[in-house]
């Protein structure tokens, strides 16, 4: 018989049971087109084709996200040549290094703690003299 | 009850409540990931387009017909998307590396035995099989399609899928003993 031909049920008995476990009736469905050993066989190849695929590791990612995970793990696994990547961090800590740069220097600013009392230096009572020892 | 997929779907499209999708997701990632990384053989391709074909259906619900079975729907997208990605040639060329790679990392995350040694054969006989005769053997016996169900996925006759069935698995087991035979 032409493989085309063959009852659909065989192919489902394949995965399902091996011969040993196969009803009478089962085994006359096969008898036609298989023998028990190339049944066997079979069953065995689909049962090893099954445990191979529960074995492929598949990543847990979480649907609630969906939209951004996607942007987020293109970004993640996006292959940078480490050239780049240096040139990027290397970017980043210029540009702080001169947003953090102090402005021109004020030498009034080193006298502040005299401004804590709530009175400019120009307004409280103390002498220069006490100012700049201190 | 456990609504069916067709009804989350169609629950989903009317109200586009995003925990009628989770039930999806969960549903399918995997069974899609593990799908695409056979004929692909590159996990990580295989779960970025399992995220884009989920993601397409997420944002375009009305596209499915609740008339028709969701599973056939998704893996026919699956299949679209997979022969899309062979198309380009870069990916092609990168084919046959990643292969090799996919399986050796996958060899070494069990431990070497006998049992081992044959799954590892299962895996070699399943790339040596055509992609007509490999996507019928995934679908049928990894993803428990029927043979129904195939045949639109594949879009050609159940005779066919029957016959392409017959013959990947008679090659199969060709392939296991030519293999066992060498070994001894």
């Amino acid at each position: 018989m032409e493989p085309a031909h063959l009852p659909n049920e065989l192919f489902d008995l394949i995965a399902e049971k091996a011969y040993a476990a196969l009803t009478e009736e089962e085994r006359l469905l096969i008898a036609p087109h298989l023998s028990a050993h190339e049944y066997d066989e079979m069953h065995l190849l689909v049962a090893s084709v099954q445990e191979v695929d529960e074995q492929i590791l598949t990543p847990r990612q979480r649907p609630q996200v969906l939209p951004q995970r996607k942007w987020f793990l293109r970004v993640l696994y996006h292959p940078v040549p480490l050239y780049q990547a240096a040139a990027v961090v290397a970017l980043l800590i210029g540009g702080y290094w001169l947003w953090a740069a102090p402005l021109p220097h004020d030498d009034a600013s080193t006298t502040l703690p005299y401004v804590r009392t709530g009175t400019s230096i120009e307004q409280d009572s103390y002498p220069d003299s006490l100012v700049f020892q201190l | 009850m456990e609504l069916s997929d067709e009804k989350l779907m169609s629950l989903f499209r009317s109200n586009g409540d995003d925990a009628l999708f989770t039930v999806i997701y969960e549903r399918y990632f995997n069974a899609l990931c593990r799908f695409l990384a056979w004929l692909l053989d590159e996990p990580e391709q295989a779960a970025d387009l399992a995220q884009n074909i989920l993601l397409r259906v997420y944002q375009r619900p009305h596209l499915f017909d609740p008339k028709r079975n969701f599973k056939v729907w998704l893996f026919s997208i699956a299949k679209i998307d997979w022969k899309n990605h062979l198309r380009n040639e870069a990916t092609k060329q990168r084919h046959s590396q990643s292969a090799v790679r996919h399986w050796q990392q996958l060899e070494s995350s069990h431990p070497r035995d006998e049992h081992q040694a044959q799954l590892q054969l299962i895996r070699q006989a399943i790339q040596q099989l055509s992609e007509q005769h490999r996507e019928v053997v995934i679908l049928k016996y990894t993803r428990n399609l029927s043979i129904a169900e195939i045949s639109e996925v594949l879009q050609c006759s159940t005779g066919t899928v029957k016959s392409r069935l017959f013959y990947a698995l008679r090659q199969l087991r060709k392939f296991k003993s030519v293999t066992e035979n060498v070994k001894l």
